[in-house]
């Protein structure tokens, strides 16, 4: 499916966005702003550059996008930090599974609040290392920071997060 | 005692020495507190782990495969939202006259620009694409580019300095005019040529296109890198509650209004601007942050700094503050903080009044 992506196939493109888009987006949604842009900027860089993909490499597919992805959203945040901007994070539509209990969902919906008052660097090595399973040695090298301060952004999230959500 | 939150995460993740790891272990046994923030931390991992991804909405994947026109919004300022809801009308006004983030004055010394950026040297405007580096030592300004371009606004038009040139503006050539020596020696010339020369500044500060490139070159090269927010910091130094207690306690301080609010980095900082203030203004404004700090900041750091200017024909004051817990500040941030603060001032004296 990738060389036929990378050749522009639509169907094959089509199955990667509907394969990946959700992970992107979540870290979008979570992460940006502007997550539309954001979104589609990700997506521009992904498919642009899928030709050099090695399918034989180390790296899956999955893992290739979620840096690229990661490479794009530490971009954004540094360059709102420099304008001088003053981020606020769009609304989070949390969008229930039906077949979740109702104490599951609010617990969730919860985390995900709590998870927006995080500082944006320990939000995104958090939710990279949590829920995508990026090793903390990867995410070093794409935030072009020492392991130590991915750890220390990590842990920091993770007491933080846990305080906020003490009182549940 | 609060349970040590950050140590435990540590502990939970087996990044603590052997022997910290053992004492904490024996504490979260003996203490149910530190037990239950353990647990907590265990249960967020979880939590996030077991978060749901959903699609984007169909539009934008639509977009992505190009079966949709790419309709991306521009990217929009995020000034307004610096300033927040609670400003005065007359804030509103600026903004609407400046729509573009910030202007960035650059003080005196040697500055490296980097990227696209409007800055005003000595009051000069200029407009750097690429990489300048600009001299600043009033009334002189030299700019060298090494690549891209930089353009500068003067009441003759612009100048364009292209890649390997440099050229010096001093009082003289700002002064200058089409006419020469006989507009310079007509006053009534001369106020005209004057207020041309304002417009011209007006104008280059409304087209002001602000991408961070001065404080990517400047500020991280000379004032330290930007700093999160302490994680423990209490509410009140944060944006909503900074600007809440600054809009009470100044509401009846006569004239004054908040400029704007910048909180993109730690800590907080923001300006306020006084119209025609009176004789001992000054000392009025430092009773009414003394006000501020005693009510809400009781074991703080304040940093001020005054400006007034009579630019453009209109007194105003301008007051640059930074509130910060008590012993807090590295040395390098508070460098970088009052330089933060001294630049949001500059950027009253530069700011057309409300029509």
């Amino acid at each position: 499916m990738i060389p036929r992506a990378a050749a522009g196939d639509p169907a094959a493109r089509t199955a990667l966005v509907r394969a990946h888009g959700p992970s992107v987006w979540g870290l979008c949604r979570r992460l940006c702003p502007e997550p539309e842009d954001a979104y589609q900027e990700v997506w521009e860089k992904v498919l642009g550059a899928l030709s050099r993909f090695d399918p034989g490499g180390p790296a899956t597919i999955r893992t290739w996008i979620l840096a690229v992805a990661h490479r794009h959203l530490v971009d954004l945040h540094r360059r709102r930090r420099v304008r001088g901007e003053v981020v606020e994070l769009p609304e989070l539509p949390f969008v229930p599974d039906t077949d979740e209990p109702l104490d599951r969902r609010r617990r969730m919906e919860r985390v995900e609040a709590a998870l927006s008052r995080l500082p944006e660097s320990h939000r995104r090595v958090i939710l990279l290392h949590h829920l995508h399973g990026v090793p903390l040695e990867d995410l070093s090298q794409q935030e072009g920071v020492a392991l130590g301060t991915v750890k220390s952004r990590l842990h920091r999230g993770r007491a933080r997060l846990a305080e906020l959500l003490e009182d549940r | 005692m609060k349970p040590p939150y950050e140590q435990l995460s540590r502990l939970l993740a087996g990044d603590l020495p052997p022997e910290e790891a053992e004492e904490l272990r024996r504490r979260t046994e003996d203490d149910p507190e530190v037990r239950a923030a353990f647990e907590e931390i265990r249960a967020a991992v979880q939590d996030v782990a077991a978060l749901n991804d959903v699609s984007a909405p169909a539009h934008l994947d639509a977009r992505v495969l190009g079966q949709a026109p790419a309709a991306r919004r521009s990217r929009r300022s995020f000034l307004p939202l610096a300033v927040g809801g609670v400003l005065a009308a007359a804030a509103t006004v600026a903004l609407l006259l400046r729509p573009g983030p910030p202007t960035v004055t650059l003080l005196d010394g040697s500055h490296l620009v980097d990227g696209r950026a409007n800055v005003l040297a000595a009051g000069v405007p200029i407009v750097v694409d690429g990489t300048a580096r600009i001299d600043v030592d009033p009334p002189v300004v030299s700019v060298s580019v090494s690549a891209g371009r930089a353009r500068l606004r003067g009441p003759g038009g612009s100048l364009t300095i292209a890649p390997g040139e440099t050229h010096t503006l001093g009082a003289p050539a700002l002064a200058s005019e089409p006419g020469g020596d006989a507009v310079l020696h007509d006053p009534t010339a001369r106020i005209a040529a004057l207020e041309r020369q304002v417009e011209e500044l007006r104008k280059a500060l409304a087209e002001a296109e602000f991408t961070g490139a001065v404080a990517r070159g400047q500020l991280t090269a000379s004032q330290g890198e930007p700093a999160e927010f302490p994680v423990d910091l209490p509410e009140a130094y944060r944006q909503a509650a900074f600007e809440r207690n600054l809009a009470a306690t100044i509401s009846d301080l006569p004239g004054a209004e908040i400029h704007a609010v910048d909180c993109s980095e730690y800590p907080c900082i923001a300006t306020l601007k006084v119209s025609q203030p009176a004789e001992g203004w000054e000392k009025q404004v430092e009773v009414y942050l003394e006000k501020l700090t005693a009510s809400h900041y009781p074991k703080s750091d304040t940093w001020m700094a005054i400006a007034k200017s009579d630019a453009d024909g209109t007194v105003f004051g301008g007051v640059g503050l930074a509130i910060t817990p008590e012993y807090t500040l590295s040395e390098e941030l508070r460098t970088r903080t009052q330089f933060r603060v001294t630049s949001l001032l500059g950027e009253i004296e530069h700011m057309p009044s409300a029509p």
